[in-house]
């Protein structure tokens, strides 16, 4: 009984150490003075996982993750550091939206994780009258 | 023992090494062009672009001609000047006032060129044309080279010895490619190539693999500040060593330098100052940094350490 779960802590621990070394993250370090805007791009290719937004005491701003074929994640009103998974519906091969019918007979979309494949921009817009605030925003992903 | 140093120009430490670090790249992307007034006017030379060559003329026609001109601006040599004081107490602990003048006036000069550099770095991270791409940089470098071809002098890579690290890194942990890049520097693998390599090494691994002539690198403090900071540039540099190149070579610009002696440049003077207990040393040079042909360089930004 011991030796099966040493394997099998073994087993989760060498997950763990997969998943971890699959993994990337790209911050954006952006600041902006009271209501001002500013944005920054890097070139990233994978999946996204989850963007965490670190917000500096007292401010509060809108962000907003774009590729050049859309909207990834935009949230206005940021207040507090945070952790978000965004994730986007999908289609069937046949271009309509992917659904499928819960037990009390709705209806839902699927949802997936967003692609990256170029340049993928983050834009900060602050939402306080006054100060200068820097918001960290990292792009969880795995290439 | 006088540990006061004279009250004088001092042509004797304008003329000192002012041992720039290996970042002071600057006028060598945009060389000094000694000038006699503080401002003034200058014909350059500028790119004409090419148009189609004419084929079966008829006779007695005369072919369509295309006016090749140079274009003229201002400039306006501004005062950069700093200033370092050296107490007698110091100077004595310096190993006397000739040596504390050597070292006041070097770290005004410094001072001076770092600010000069700055300028320079302005126009060679200005705005961002493309973004960096470690899978795509090859073929992104060469729309770079592309963009430039009509600009004579040698294709260099420019950026803050951070940004060039930052780049290497990125190119070798890309897939595929990052081993192609590694094996060109050392004929093995990524993984082992980043163990045992000198920057220097790597500087000329990129120009290899990018195809370009020279890897500048620039000092961190004044390529990778603000929002010079994650940048490097595709630029054509003037290698003529002709001061007045830019009458005939489109130059991506010059820095016009007040010199109506045939000096260096340099304003150099100390102070003996009894009043105030201290000995001073200004460094002066009037300079202006003239973009002439903003298209001769080519900007990648968002190079992420």
């Amino acid at each position: 009984m011991m030796k099966r779960l040493i394997v099998m802590a073994l087993a989760l621990l060498a997950m763990g150490v997969a998943a971890q070394a699959d993994m990337d993250c790209r911050p954006y370090s952006l600041t902006v003075i009271g209501g001002a805007t500013n944005s920054k791009t890097y070139v990233l290719r994978g999946e996204l996982e989850a963007v965490h937004v670190s917000v500096p005491a007292g401010a509060t701003g809108a962000v907003n993750v774009a590729s050049s074929q859309g909207t990834l994640f935009n949230k206005t009103g940021v207040d507090a550091s945070a952790v978000y998974y965004p994730r986007v519906a999908l289609h069937t091969t046949a271009g309509v939206p992917a659904t499928f019918v819960a037990g009390s007979a709705v209806t839902n979309a699927w949802y997936g994780k967003p692609v990256m494949a170029g340049e993928i921009t983050v834009r900060l817009i602050g939402e306080v009258a006054a100060g200068t605030n820097t918001f960290v925003t990292t792009l969880i992903y795995k290439p | 023992m006088d540990y006061y140093t004279q009250t004088d120009e001092r042509p004797d430490l304008a003329t000192i090494e002012v041992n720039p670090p290996e970042g002071y790249i600057g006028t060598k992307l945009m060389p000094v062009a000694p000038v006699t007034e503080k401002a003034g006017s200058v014909a350059y030379a500028t790119v004409t672009a090419d148009s189609a060559a004419q084929e079966g003329r008829t006779v007695g026609h005369a072919p369509t001609a295309t006016q090749i001109a140079n274009s003229a601006t201002t400039w306006a040599a501004t005062e950069i000047i700093d200033r370092a004081a050296i107490s007698p107490d110091e100077a004595k602990q310096m190993g006397g006032i000739e040596k504390a003048d050597e070292i006041g006036a070097r770290w005004a000069m410094r001072q001076v060129l770092a600010l000069r550099e700055g300028k320079i770095a302005d126009v060679i991270l200005g705005t961002a044309d493309n973004t960096f791409d470690p899978a795509k940089l090859r073929t992104d470098v060469q729309t770079a080279r592309q963009a430039l071809r009509l600009y004579p002098g040698r294709t260099v890579l420019a950026a803050s010895s951070f940004v060039l690290n930052a780049m290497v890194q990125n190119i070798a942990a890309t897939a595929k490619i990052g081993d192609a890049f590694a094996r060109i520097v050392t004929g093995v693998n990524a993984a082992e190539a980043a163990m045992g390599l000198s920057f220097e090494a790597w500087k000329r691994g990129l120009a290899m693999f990018l195809g370009v002539d020279d890897v500048y690198a620039g000092d961190d403090a004044v390529w990778n500040a603000g929002t010079r900071a994650e940048k490097f540039s595709i630029v054509k540099a003037d290698n003529t060593n002709d001061p007045l190149s830019h009458k005939y070579i489109p130059v991506l610009g010059k820095t016009f330098t007040f010199i109506p002696d045939g000096g260096n440049g340099w304003e150099v003077q100390s102070v003996g100052d009894r009043t105030l207990i201290n000995n001073f040393y200004d460094a002066k040079l009037w300079a202006e940094v003239k973009t002439l042909n903003a298209a001769a360089v080519y900007t990648f930004d968002g190079v992420a350490a």
